[in-house]
């Protein structure tokens, strides 16, 4: 997932100037912002984000937050579609023009996005099931070949006494976003759940920040893997299945990355979506709605509008430029947020209202 | 009704996206880059097309070759479009060979053609040409069932697998190119009327002159440096000749933190004997194993030494010192000034599993 945002080349970038201290830094603070926003959303079973600050907070200040949550989110749909086009054109199909590659990719995105939260949930655990396996494998096949130089890797973490970069924090601290789709799914955990296996979250988040960092570095060694613009596909290219059906690994790679992007900004343009809806303080949220509403279908066309309008502005170094200020405004936007769901639970546990009386005793870390 | 409209209408645009048939297309399976000589268009350009055909026996592979003097890669590879039929496809190419001379007049770092080239593999194959990239272009083997696939099948233990020959992947090539401490080694490859020769390696300093290993060189470079087993130890027995055949090679590089860093290669090989003179193995094991491993140290340490007086580090031992010590640029600095008196020490242990099928 953080593949396709250049988290690994900013990372790559300032390997020399602290980027092996940042990814410590941002395990920690990913985990904790992660698991306390979590604990927090738990604590109002059936809600989302809008829902929470509505009830908790005037209208004046509900109102730009839940704009904010939605304005962050499709940022970074919208940069995930450009650089995914970007990808494809630079090796699926160089020839084919980039804006009827991007017609298609926003098309799908639209209906994708549009459908109710409950299809979009199951169909991000199925695509997610369907590439877990194949992200394992090339993990594997990465790890185990003969031509990864582990000392190329250990010369950079040799590094780690560098003062770290607050761009490579917020950059490596994408890794633990995914955890913000509770602020939009917990509408649809109507039951008190309990949150098991939060231990998880850390050892995974370590497990592939190190990997996407370190492997392209042994591959490409500690000089030459900071020039390559698409780290992860040349990487991936450097590998080879001998006895398979195709030889590149790249095209399987692609594919996953395919998969991958269209999942993160169909989810993106359905939590925005419903976070623009969820402004008005009289919109009731429904789980499932067939045939979706007519709002869904032109809030998403305008996101996809947006994505076109991005295209024709950038090229790659504004992209680059683009996609490193966002996740710094990323980063502090979710600092943001956990400070204020922090703050509305203190809200609710002042007034006690009858709504969270089922919550289950915090274990507040 | 509209729905399946919009889809239809999707897929009328995925029509026209620039496909070409593959009967439209000329698959290049070798590329050659030469000296041309000329300042003005230094590069020689040479592609192998594969002619394709329905026929797969061998030697019933047909190429032709098309070649052309230009000011860059990427300018050359733009005209020879003009002198050929179909659309050019680099998707299959695997193999690059760039001319020996090339070597001694440019900075192969200006040919980044080929890694900013998307089609194009970062795992094909490099290789040196000798004398020229072209004449090895222009060896057409009898053995050949696809076009070009000789070469590839050469490579990589594909097909043959030969301690002698290095094999050296284009990401391999990048990677050693810019990398602190660690130089790249790339086969030579001689064209032999109906076949290749490919038994030497060339090693690329950074700024310093090149170093060409001879054959035995070259095996003791690969056996160690790469780990290749299938390759052999071997030394003179009274009249007779030892042969072991290597089943397995481990070797570990250690580098000491003194002043002057010694450098000790431990290597570990595993074999059964392959020629040797009757009942010798069962009266003296230990002694054939011992003196085996120490004819294979000296002759080793001698290599390298050769190679440090070369200036060049095709073993990667400064990228090792780094590693080790978790060193920065001014312990690369220290390394670069005293690797010409590093010491080596080599430390074999050879063990023989057996005399082969007889005693």
């Amino acid at each position: 997932m953080n593949v396709m945002l250049f988290v690994p080349h900013i990372l790559i970038k300032e390997r020399f100037n602290g980027a092996v201290m940042s990814i410590l830094i941002a395990i920690v603070c990913g985990t904790v912002v992660s698991i306390v926003t979590t604990s927090c959303f738990l604590r109002f079973p059936g809600m989302g984000l809008p829902e929470i600050l509505h009830q908790y907070l005037p209208p004046a200040v509900a109102i730009p937050l839940i704009v904010l949550a939605g304005l962050t989110w499709i940022t970074g749909g919208i940069l995930v579609i450009y650089n995914f086009t970007r990808t494809m054109g630079m090796f699926f199909n160089p020839e084919m023009n980039e804006f009827s590659f991007l017609l298609l990719i926003v098309a799908a995105c639209i209906f994708a996005g549009s459908r109710s939260s409950r299809s979009v949930q199951f169909s991000l655990e199925m695509l997610l099931l369907l590439v877990a396996p194949i992200c394992v494998f090339i993990l594997y096949k990465s790890v185990t070949d003969d031509q990864l130089s582990w000392d190329a890797m250990r010369v950079v973490a040799g590094y780690v006494d560098r003062a770290p970069t607050f761009e490579s924090i917020a950059a490596a601290s994408f890794l633990f976003s995914g955890y913000l789709n509770i602020q939009l799914f917990n509408r649809l955990n109507t039951k008190p759940i309990k949150f098991k296996y939060r231990w998880i979250i850390p050892i995974l988040g370590t497990g592939f920040a190190f990997s996407s960092f370190f492997i392209p570095i042994g591959f490409h060694g500690t000089m030459a893997a900071e020039q390559y613009i698409f780290v992860w596909s040349v990487t991936a290219d450097s590998m080879i299945m001998k006895y398979g059906f195709i030889q590149r690994v790249l095209f399987i790679f692609l594919v996953i990355f395919t998969i991958l992007s269209l999942m993160f900004v169909m989810n993106t343009f359905h939590c925005a979506m419903e976070f623009f809806k969820g402004c008005s303080p009289r919109h009731k949220p429904k789980a499932e709605e067939m045939p979706v509403p007519l709002s869904n279908w032109i809030l998403c066309t305008v996101f996809g509008g947006l994505s076109f309008v991005y295209s024709l502005w950038a090229n790659e170094q504004r992209n680059q430029w683009a996609t490193g200020w966002w996740l710094i405004a990323r980063f502090c936007v979710e600092v943001f947020a956990m400070f204020v769901m922090i703050f509305i639970v203190f809200l609710a546990r002042k007034n006690s209202t009858g709504r969270d009386t089922a919550e289950s005793r915090p274990k507040s870390s | 009704m509209i729905r399946a409209f919009t889809v239809f209408l999707l897929c009328l645009l995925l029509a026209g996206c620039g496909m070409k048939d593959i009967d439209k297309r000329f698959y290049v399976v070798a590329m050659g880059i030469d000296w041309s000589g000329n300042p003005e268009k230094p590069f020689r350009v040479s592609i192998r097309l594969a002619i394709t055909s329905a026929k797969v026996e061998s030697g019933s592979s047909k190429t032709q070759i098309q070649t052309i003097d230009a000011p860059s890669i990427a300018e050359g590879v733009r005209h020879l479009k003009s002198f050929v039929d179909k659309e050019l496809d680099f998707g299959h190419c695997r193999i690059f060979v760039m001319g020996k001379s090339l070597f001694d007049h440019n900075d192969p770092s200006s040919m980044s053609w080929f890694a900013r080239r998307r089609d194009i593999q970062a795992v094909s194959y490099v290789g040196v040409g000798e004398p020229d990239a072209l004449s090895v272009l222009k060896v057409v083997p009898k053995s050949e069932r696809y076009p070009g696939n000789a070469l590839t099948l050469t490579f990589g233990n594909e097909g043959s697998e030969s301690p002698y020959t290095v094999t050296t992947y284009l990401f391999d090539l990048t990677r050693r190119h810019f990398e602190r401490g660690l130089d790249p080694a790339l086969p030579i490859i001689r064209g032999k009327e109906s076949t290749y020769e490919i038994d030497r390696v060339l090693i690329m300093g950074k700024r310093r002159p090149h170093l060409i290993l001879d054959p035995e060189e070259t095996m003791l470079f690969n056996m160690t440096a790469k780990q290749f087993p299938k390759s052999e130890l071997k030394m003179p027995y009274g009249k007779k000749r030892i042969v072991l055949t290597v089943n397995q090679i481990r070797s570990k590089i250690n580098v000491s933190k003194d002043d002057i860093p010694k450098v000790t290669l431990n290597v570990m090989i595993t074999g059964i004997l392959e020629e040797s003179p009757p009942f010798v193995l069962e009266k003296d094991w230990q002694g054939i194993e011992r003196k085996l491993g120490e004819r294979f140290s000296r002759q080793v340490e001698r290599l390298l030494y050769k190679i440090r007086d070369s200036g060049t580090d095709p073993y990667g031992f400064g990228l090792h010192y780094l590693a080790a010590y978790f060193g920065d640029e001014q312990d690369y600095k220290h390394w670069e000034s005293v690797y010409p008196q590093v010491k080596f020490k080599v430390n074999t242990r050879v063990k023989i599993s057996g005399p082969g099928v007889v005693r």
